[in-house]
């Protein structure tokens, strides 16, 4: 049982250091999308209809 | 004085004084003691025949120590009984011309050496002694008190170092030193101290008596180690022969006293007659087995028996004889646990209220009762009765448990170690199972122990660099500011599209109506991937803002969407102030990649309550103490969820005791 908690121990350092290395972030609301290359444009971007936001 | 050869004032016979130390000689042919006071001898009386005992010393022995000694002749022997019991001394002579005493007590022997009578402070009359009592003798050291009784000289051989009037009584008290030294106090018949011995415990090998060597073979003509039971006819095997004053039948349970002085070898006198055992030891008496490497004799069961508020309470004690030490050790059994228990001397223990010290190690009190002996059966080197009665403490620190048994005038301790049933087993090789333990036994160790030790070490270990890498990662972070700006809530009546450049080299499309509040910055850069912190602080007074922000990637196109509030309500309620919500909050976006950055801003609000403006700031590569908090909480909750087992392990241990519902400890290693 000592190795396995050590093995635990090694993988949640090893996942910690990952985590502060890369910025991840726990899950949260925020959301992930992509902008058609046609509606790269600041009108795009402005656009209502083509977003719902950060809502 | 010297030595001399003269003729016994009572039958003219040779008597001899050897020793220079020697007052007083028994004649070998009529058994007179007689007394020399210079050159004038005088008779005190007739001295009683020895009663035969198991010691392995003769008169006329000689012994040359391998060391801390002189070499010694055995030139005496003096038999002292106490009513209940009788024991040998032996009056040695050194080379130097001191003398001393040869002691033996179950199988330990003691070299005790005459020392002036401690005088500051002197030692306290006999009647002010009592057991457990702690004296101070200066230069001598501390001693507690272990026994204090009157005796009487009943019988004696070849030389004495003092005038022993045969049949006379004495008053002695022994002691035992904090380092294991043991002492007396021999105030003879008056309550002031006439002599003071201390004494080392040897080794008999030690002592380089050659004339030893047939002692384990020995046997004691007196003494049968077979008989058949006087009161039932059953067949009895004695596996202490030379030792055993009570025997109680393993067939009918009747209790018989060994053969009292001229009665024949095997006929012992019933002292209690039973028709059945009193109950069945669950270890057969009379099997031999090794346990912890040492090899036992198993010769007598007791069942005793302790009444707490009202309830009857049960225990087994074994007496185990270790063969090849001659010494006396007890297996004793409650619900199924069991412990292996063997004496120490009383002076190394000291104690403080609800707790005991042997050796280093503390022990704290369990419980106190009055014991008393329910049934005996088996073999016993002491005249054991039923009803038999003595005040118990017990201390614990598991796996060992410190006990003090209290007589009238004695008091003794002991220690002993839980043993698992399974080594019981294998040791003695019992043809059936011993029970299942019940319950948590007082001294029965956590089963967990060393599981926890090492868990606790470890996750101290991953706790250390898991705060290493912390302090690396706040050292190293970049929290820069990528981007901050104020924007209106509402926006103005002049508020025109921001300028766009994508720099991507496509055409902007036709422009829509714009909204007249969202918000398109100027692009970016985020120098690094890492998470991104995204704050937003207004000036909001019972009223909200909500800011939809979508950070585009140019090149991928890639968006992140995330909302941010910031609301802020205050009033009075009957007398008292109050508020809620936070102008300022805070959310992180996981793993940005380097690049470069547009941030879309659409704020919503209550109309007409708008606060005036709101603060957007993003910061790149920021620190959490949160994840660490969270690595800390996973690295001990292991421990944590052992610690709790071992708590709620300890409240079901003293539960049991006389502190229960109030104590429980961190008692194991």
């Amino acid at each position: 049982m000592r190795r396995v908690y050590q093995i635990l121990g090694a993988l949640l350092l090893s996942a910690y250091a990952l985590a502060e290395g890369t910025g991840w972030e726990l899950p949260t609301n925020a959301k992930r999308g992509v902008v058609p290359a046609s509606a790269r444009t600041a009108a795009g971007f402005r656009s209502f209809t083509l977003w719902n936001g950060g809502k | 004085m010297s030595s001399r050869a003269a003729a016994c004032p009572s039958c003219g016979g040779e008597v001899l004084f050897s020793a220079g130390s020697s007052l007083v000689a028994v004649c070998p042919r009529c058994r007179a003691a007689v007394s020399r006071k210079g050159v004038r001898l005088e008779s005190l009386g007739k001295v009683a025949e020895l009663v035969p005992t198991s010691s392995p010393f003769r008169v006329g022995m000689s012994g040359r120590p391998k060391q801390g000694l002189k070499p010694f002749r055995i030139v005496g022997r003096l038999q002292l009984s106490t009513g209940q019991g009788t024991w040998d001394e032996w009056h040695v002579s050194f080379e130097d011309g001191r003398y001393g005493w040869l002691a033996e007590e179950q199988g330990r022997f003691w070299v005790m050496r005459p020392l002036p009578v401690p005088a500051n402070p002197p030692p306290p009359e006999f009647s002010q002694l009592s057991p457990s009592m702690r004296l101070n003798f200066g230069s001598y050291g501390w001693f507690t008190v272990v026994e204090r009784r009157q005796a009487l000289y009943a019988s004696a051989e070849g030389e004495i170092p003092f005038v022993a009037t045969p049949g006379a009584v004495f008053m002695y008290a022994d002691l035992s030193g904090a380092d294991g030294s043991l002492a007396t106090l021999d105030y003879g018949d008056d309550p002031g101290v006439d002599d003071f011995f201390v004494g080392q415990r040897v080794e008999l090998a030690d002592l380089g008596i050659d004339d030893l060597a047939g002692w384990t073979e020995r046997k004691v003509s007196a003494r049968a180690t077979s008989l058949n039971c006087p009161s039932c006819g059953g067949g009895l095997q004695l596996k202490d022969p030379n030792a055993t004053v009570r025997v109680a039948c393993v067939y009918c349970g009747s209790v018989l006293a060994t053969p009292q002085e001229g009665a024949a070898a095997d006929k012992f006198e019933v002292l209690v007659r039973m028709q059945g055992i009193p109950f069945r030891p669950l270890l057969p008496l009379g099997t031999s087995g090794t346990l912890q490497g040492h090899p036992y004799v198993i010769l007598g069961a007791l069942q005793k028996v302790c009444v707490v508020e009202g309830t009857t309470y049960f225990w087994r004690e074994y007496l185990l004889k270790e063969t090849a030490t001659e010494a006396y050790h007890w297996l004793v059994e409650s619900n199924g646990h069991w412990s292996l228990v063997a004496p120490v001397p009383p002076g190394q223990v000291s104690t403080a209220p609800r707790l005991a010290v042997y050796k280093g190690t503390r022990y704290r009190h369990f419980q106190a009762t009055r014991a008393a002996v329910e049934a005996v059966l088996g073999e016993f080197y002491w005249e054991v009765a039923q009803g038999e009665e003595t005040d118990v403490s017990d201390y614990v620190a598991p796996p060992r448990i410190l006990s003090e048994e209290r007589y009238e005038n004695e008091v003794s301790w002991s220690e002993g170690t839980y043993v698992p049933k399974e080594e019981l087993e294998a040791g003695f090789k019992l043809p059936k199972k011993l029970p299942e333990p019940q319950g948590i036994g007082s001294n029965q160790p956590w089963p967990h122990a060393g599981t926890g030790r090492a868990w606790r070490d470890t996750a101290f270990l991953l706790a250390g660099i898991a705060t290493l890498l912390f302090v690396f990662f706040n050292i190293r972070a970049a929290r820069k500011v990528v981007f901050q700006g104020r924007f209106d809530t509402v926006p103005s009546a002049s508020a025109q599209p921001y300028p766009w450049s994508t720099g991507t080299g496509t055409s902007p499309s036709p422009t829509p109506a714009p909204q007249e509040n969202v918000v398109l910055t100027d692009p970016f850069e985020i120098p690094q991937t890492a998470n991104l912190e995204a704050r937003i602080d207004a000036p909001t007074d019972n009223t909200w803002v909500f800011v939809a922000c979508d950070l585009i990637d140019e090149t991928t196109g890639e968006v992140r969407s995330w909302g941010l509030q910031s609301d802020y309500y205050h009033g009075v309620d009957g007398g008292e102030s109050w508020s809620e919500g936070t102008r300022s909050r805070t959310t992180y976006i996981s793993h940005v990649p380097a690049g470069r950055y547009v941030l879309r801003l659409e704020p919503e609000t209550e109309p007409g309550k708008a606060p005036a403006y709101y603060d957007i700031r993003l910061r790149s590569g920021v620190p959490r103490t949160s994840r660490f908090v969270l690595v800390l909480l996973f690295i001990f909750a292991g421990p944590l969820a052992l610690l709790i087992s071992r708590g709620r392990f300890e409240a079901r241990r003293w539960a049991e005791s006389d502190y229960a519902g109030g104590s429980s400890g961190s008692d194991d290693d």
